[in-house]
C-alpha cells in the first residue's frame, strides 16, 4: 500500500486499532500482551487470541518500537559519573540523548526488507573489477562537427 | 559509459532484462554507432511481427532513417533541432527557442527539450525508452545533467555539480587520481562555459571520456549489472522518507526525543496521575464472559470505562482525538499537555517543575514506579 503515515492516521479503521491499543495494550508486558482483549469487539475489531496476525501485527510492531524507545531513555544517566554540577549534568545528558537519538533513528531507517540488499558497492564490485575501468583518453572535437 | 539498444517484443513488461538473448537482437556497445535505451513496439493495428525491421528501415519524410535518430547528438544545435523535427514538435520547439539566449546554457536547452520530448509523447509511433522503467530514466537523466536526483519527487537540481564525492557517498570508489574534471560532468561544463565566440563552439576543447575498456561483456552479465544499478536507484527511492515507513518512524523518533527538555534531563516524572484505579502495577484483567458485548467505543465510552477500569486519562476526548488524529497540531499540543506531570523529588511531587514526554528513565526508576502504581 502507497501511502503516507499522514494519509494513514486519518483512515478510520486504523483509528479504531490505535485507540484499542492505546488503550488496552500499553500496561501489561510479555505474553500476555500477546492475546487480544474480550472487549476487541467493541472496537469494530474481530476477536482474536493472538495479535501477532494479521492486520493487528501493527499493535506488537508498535510496541516493539515502543520499547525500543524506552530502552534508549534508561541510557541517559549511563555517563553521568561523579557529575555534581546540574549545568554540566544536563550538557552530559544532552549529549547522551542526541548520540542515542542518532542510533535508534539509524535503526528504525535500516529496519527494512532491503536493509540486506546488495548495495551499488557489490555491483562494482561484481562488475567493475572485471570489465569496467576508468580509462582517459584525448578526445579532439573540431568545431566544425559541432555546428 | 554503457550505450545500449533492445527491441522489446508486443506484450513484453518493461521490468527487467529479458533472460532469451535472442530478443536482445538490436543490442550493441559503446563501440556501435546506434544509441542506447528499449524500444517498444507500437500498440495499434499498424502493429506487425517484423515491426522492428521495418522501424529501423524506414525514413521520415525529410529522409532521416531511425539509425540516423538514434546517433544525433543533443550536445549541438543541429543535434536538438533535428530531434525536434523526427519527433514531430518542431513547431513548438522553434516557439520555445526565442526565448533562448546567448546565456542559455546547452544542458538547459537539452532539458527544456526532453520536456517537450515528454510532452509530445503521443506523436511518437514508436518509443525509445532506457530499460527497467522509471528508475533507469532517472539514472540516465542524471549522467545526462550531473545532476543530483531527488528521490522524493524524482526531480533533479544542481546541473553540472557531480564530482568524485557523489559517487563516493553513493558507494561507489572511483579509481585513485580521478578529479572532478574527469567526470563526465566536466563534458557538458565545456558546452556550458563555451559561447559562440569562444570556448566549446569556437574552437578545439580537451575533454576527458570514461568508457567501457572492455566489449566483449557477456549480455547477461551487462544486463545484470545494469538490474542491480537499478534496484540501486529504486532502493534509493524507496528509501527515501515519504516512501519507507521505518524512515518516518526515524522521523518522527528523532524528533519526538530530541524535544526533551532541560528539565526532563535532570529530573524524574511523577507518574502518579496515570495511576490505575485498582492501585496495582496492573490494571484488573476482566474475563471475556464478564464483559458485554453490546458495547460501542463511539456511543459507550462510559459504560466501557466502568467495566474495564483504566486510568482515566484513557478515556477522555484529549486520548481519543489524538489517535483518530496524531499529526493535527492542536490534537498533539493536547496530548502532550495532559501528560505534562510534576517532577518527584525525594518521593513527593513537586508541582514547581512540571515535566512533559519524552522522560528519562532508568531501570531503577521503572521498578520504584511500578511499586508505586504507575
Amino acid at each position: 500500500m502507497n501511502m503516507t503515515l499522514i494519509e494513514a492516521a486519518k483512515d478510520p479503521k486504523v483509528a479504531q486499532i490505535v485507540i484499542y491499543a492505546m488503550r488496552h495494550h500499553v500496561h501489561n508486558h510479555g505474553f500476555s500482551n500477546l492475546g487480544g482483549h474480550g472487549c476487541m469487539v467493541w472496537y469494530g475489531l474481530n476477536a482474536t487470541p493472538v495479535m501477532a496476525e494479521s492486520s493487528y501485527q501493527v499493535v506488537m510492531a508498535a510496541l516493539y518500537l515502543t520499547e525500543i524507545i524506552n530502552a534508549t531513555l534508561t541510557t541517559i544517566y549511563d555517563n553521568d559519573g561523579s557529575i555534581m554540577n546540574e549545568d554540566q549534568l544536563t550538557s552530559v545528558r544532552r549529549e547522551k540523548l542526541i548520540k542515542e537519538t542518532h542510533e535508534v533513528s539509524m535503526l528504525f531507517s535500516t529496519m527494512n526488507i532491503y536493509a540486506n540488499s546488495p548495495g551499488t558497492d557489490k555491483m562494482i564490485s561484481e562488475l567493475g573489477a572485471k570489465h569496467l575501468h576508468f580509462v582517459n583518453i584525448f578526445l579532439m572535437l573540431e568545431d566544425q562537427d559541432l555546428q | 559509459m554503457i550505450f545500449l539498444f533492445f527491441k522489446h517484443c508486443k506484450g513484453t513488461t518493461n521490468d527487467g532484462p529479458n533472460e532469451n538473448v535472442d530478443k536482445l537482437k538490436y543490442c550493441s556497445s559503446s563501440l556501435t554507432t546506434v544509441g542506447w535505451g528499449t524500444l517498444r513496439p507500437p500498440n495499434d493495428d499498424s502493429y506487425s511481427e517484423d515491426w522492428g525491421v521495418r522501424i529501423l528501415e524506414s525514413n521520415t519524410k525529410e529522409g532521416m532513417s531511425f539509425e540516423q535518430y538514434c546517433v544525433l547528438n543533443s550536445c549541438t544545435e543541429d543535434g536538438l533541432n533535428d530531434i525536434a523535427k523526427y519527433n514531430d514538435y518542431q513547431e513548438e520547439w522553434n516557439k520555445t527557442k526565442q526565448t533562448f539566449n546567448d546565456n542559455t546554457s546547452m544542458a538547459e536547452k537539452r532539458f527544456v527539450l526532453i520536456k517537450l520530448h515528454a510532452k509530445h509523447r503521443n506523436k511518437r509511433k514508436y518509443h525509445l525508452d532506457p530499460i527497467e522503467g522509471g528508475h533507469r530514466r532517472a539514472g540516465i537523466f542524471q549522467e545526462n545533467f550531473c545532476a543530483q536526483l531527488n528521490p522524493e519527487d524524482g526531480s533533479i537540481s544542481g546541473c553540472l555539480t557531480y564530482t568524485p564525492g557523489h559517487f563516493r557517498n553513493s558507494r561507489m570508489t572511483p579509481k585513485e587520481g580521478i578529479a572532478t574534471e574527469h567526470i563526465l560532468g566536466a563534458y557538458i561544463s565545456k558546452i556550458d562555459q563555451g559561447s559562440k565566440s569562444e570556448g566549446f563552439f569556437a574552437g578545439k576543447t580537451l575533454v576527458h571520456v570514461k568508457y567501457l575498456s572492455n566489449k566483449d561483456v557477456s549480455v547477461p552479465k551487462l544486463l545484470r549489472a545494469c538490474q542491480i544499478c537499478s534496484e540501486g536507484i529504486g532502493r534509493e527511492k524507496r528509501n527515501s522518507a515519504s516512501k519507507d515507513v521505518f524512515v518516518e518512524l526515524a522521523k518522527c523518533t528523532d524528533e519526538f526525543l530530541r524535544q526533551m527538555s532541560d528539565n526532563a534531563l535532570r529530573n524524574r516524572p511523577c507518574l502518579g496521575k496515570f495511576a490505575y484505579p485498582s492501585a496495582n502495577k496492573f490494571p484488573k484483567t476482566t474475563i471475556l464472559k464478564e464483559l458485554p458485548v453490546n458495547f460501542d467505543w463511539k456511543t459507550d465510552r462510559k459504560k466501557i470505562e466502568s467495566n474495564m477500569r483504566l486510568a482515566s486519562f484513557l478515556y477522555t476526548d484529549i486520548c481519543e482525538n489524538y489517535c483518530k488524529s496524531p499529526f493535527a497540531e492542536e490534537n498533539y499540543a493536547n496530548f502532550m499537555n495532559e501528560l505534562e506531570v510534576p517532577r518527584l523529588l525525594d518521593r513527593n511531587e513537586d508541582a514547581s517543575v512540571l515535566l512533559k514526554p519524552p522522560f528519562v528513565v532508568s531501570y531503577d526508576s521503572m521498578a520504584v514506579d511500578a511499586g508505586l502504581g504507575t
